[in-house]
C-alpha cells in the first residue's frame, strides 16, 4: 500500500513544535511514506511530536516549571470566583432569595451542572495561558502540565477501584470520571486555540 | 588500556550503521539498517534524537545535501562518523569482547 503524505500534517507538526528543526526528518518521512502504510506515516509524526517535545522540555526545565505554575495560577484565578458563584447558584436552586418584590430562584439541581461547565473552561484556560506565554515553544510546554493533570484521573480511578465495594457506579460517579478524564483534552484544546493566528 | 566506553546500545548500533553506509548515511538508510538489525519499525525521530546527541558529543558530524522534489523540497542531512567516534566504537568492542570471553556458552 502506498501513501501520499498530507502536507498539512507536516505543517501542523512545525506549528505545534516550532523550536525543533524538523526539515530533514520531515523530508525523510516524505521520501519513505510512499513505500509504507498510512499508519506508519502517522506513527512517525506522533513520534516526532513526542521526541521533539521531550527534547524541548529537557533544554528548558525552568520554562517547564513556569508552565506548571501558570497552569495552577489559572485554575486558582478561574475556580475561586466559580466556587463563590457555585454557592450562590446552590442557594438559588435550593430555595432562592427574595429581592424586593421578586423571588429569585433557579431550577432544582441547577448547581450540579455548573462544575461540568466551569471545569472544562478552567482547564482550557490553563492550556491557553501556558501556550500564550510560551508561544515560541508551540504546545510542547503543555506536556508537563497535562501529565500532572492526567495524574489526577489515575489517582481518582485507583481510589474508585479500591473502594469499588462501597461505591456504586451511579450516573453522577460515571459522569465525574468521564469529566475528569476529559480534562487533558480541554487543556490541549485551549493550547491549540492560543496558536490560532489572529486576523488583522 | 582503553577508557571505558559510555556508548549505549542505540548509540553503538547507529555508529556501526554510519560506518557501513559510508557517504550515503542519512535518515532513511540509517533507519532501514536499524530495522533490519532489530527486526521492527524504528521511529525516525528517535534516530535523529540519537544522532543529534552524538553530534553534540563530537562522535558524528553532519552536512546538508541538496533539496529534492521526492522529499517535498527538503534537503537530506548526511551523517559521518568522526575519528573520535571510531575510537569510541573500538573501545566499546574491546569492552564487549572482554565480557564475552568470560561466557563461552554465548560465543
Amino acid at each position: 500500500m502506498t501513501t501520499v503524505p498530507p502536507v498539512y500534517a507536516a505543517r501542523l507538526l512545525k506549528r505545534l513544535v516550532p523550536t525543533q528543526d524538523f526539515d530533514a526528518l520531515l523530508g525523510d518521512i516524505t521520501e519513505e511514506a510512499p513505500h509504507r502504510s498510512r499508519l506508519w506515516y502517522w506513527t512517525q509524526l506522533a513520534a516526532a511530536f513526542v521526541v521533539g517535545s521531550w527534547r524541548d522540555i529537557r533544554r528548558h526545565p525552568p520554562l517547564a516549571l513556569r508552565a506548571i505554575g501558570i497552569g495552577i495560577a489559572t485554575l486558582v484565578v478561574v475556580l475561586a470566583p466559580a466556587s463563590a458563584m457555585l454557592r450562590v447558584v446552590r442557594v438559588l436552586s435550593e430555595g432562592g432569595y427574595y429581592l424586593g418584590p421578586y423571588w429569585l430562584t433557579l431550577p432544582p439541581n441547577a448547581f450540579r451542572w455548573l462544575p461540568a461547565v466551569v471545569n472544562p473552561l478552567a482547564f482550557a484556560g490553563s492550556g491557553w495561558a501556558i501556550v500564550r506565554v510560551h508561544r515560541a515553544h508551540g504546545i510542547t510546554l503543555l506536556v508537563p502540565w497535562t501529565l500532572i493533570v492526567c495524574g489526577l484521573p489515575v489517582i481518582m480511578l485507583l481510589l474508585i477501584f479500591r473502594d469499588a465495594q462501597s461505591l456504586p457506579l451511579t450516573a453522577p460517579v460515571v459522569g465525574g470520571i468521564v469529566s475528569t478524564l476529559s480534562l487533558p483534552v480541554w487543556i490541549l484544546v485551549g493550547g491549540a486555540l492560543a496558536l490560532v493566528p489572529r486576523r488583522r | 588500556m582503553p577508557a571505558p566506553t559510555s556508548l549505549g546500545t542505540n548509540d553503538l548500533m547507529i555508529l556501526l550503521a554510519l560506518m557501513r553506509l559510508g557517504d550515503e548515511a542519512y535518515g532513511v538508510p540509517i533507519a532501514r539498517a536499524l530495522e533490519e538489525t532489530v527486526g521492527r519499525p524504528v521511529a525516525l525521530a528517535s534516530v535523529y534524537a540519537t544522532l543529534d546527541r552524538l553530534v553534540e558529543r563530537g562522535l558524528v558530524e553532519s552536512e546538508l545535501g541538496e533539496p529534492t522534489a521526492e522529499r517535498g523540497g527538503r534537503a537530506k542531512k548526511y551523517f559521518r562518523i568522526t575519528g573520535k567516534g571510531v575510537r569510541e566504537v573500538r573501545a566499546a568492542k574491546q569492552s564487549l569482547l572482554k565480557l564475552w570471553k568470560g561466557l563461552p556458552e554465548l560465543s
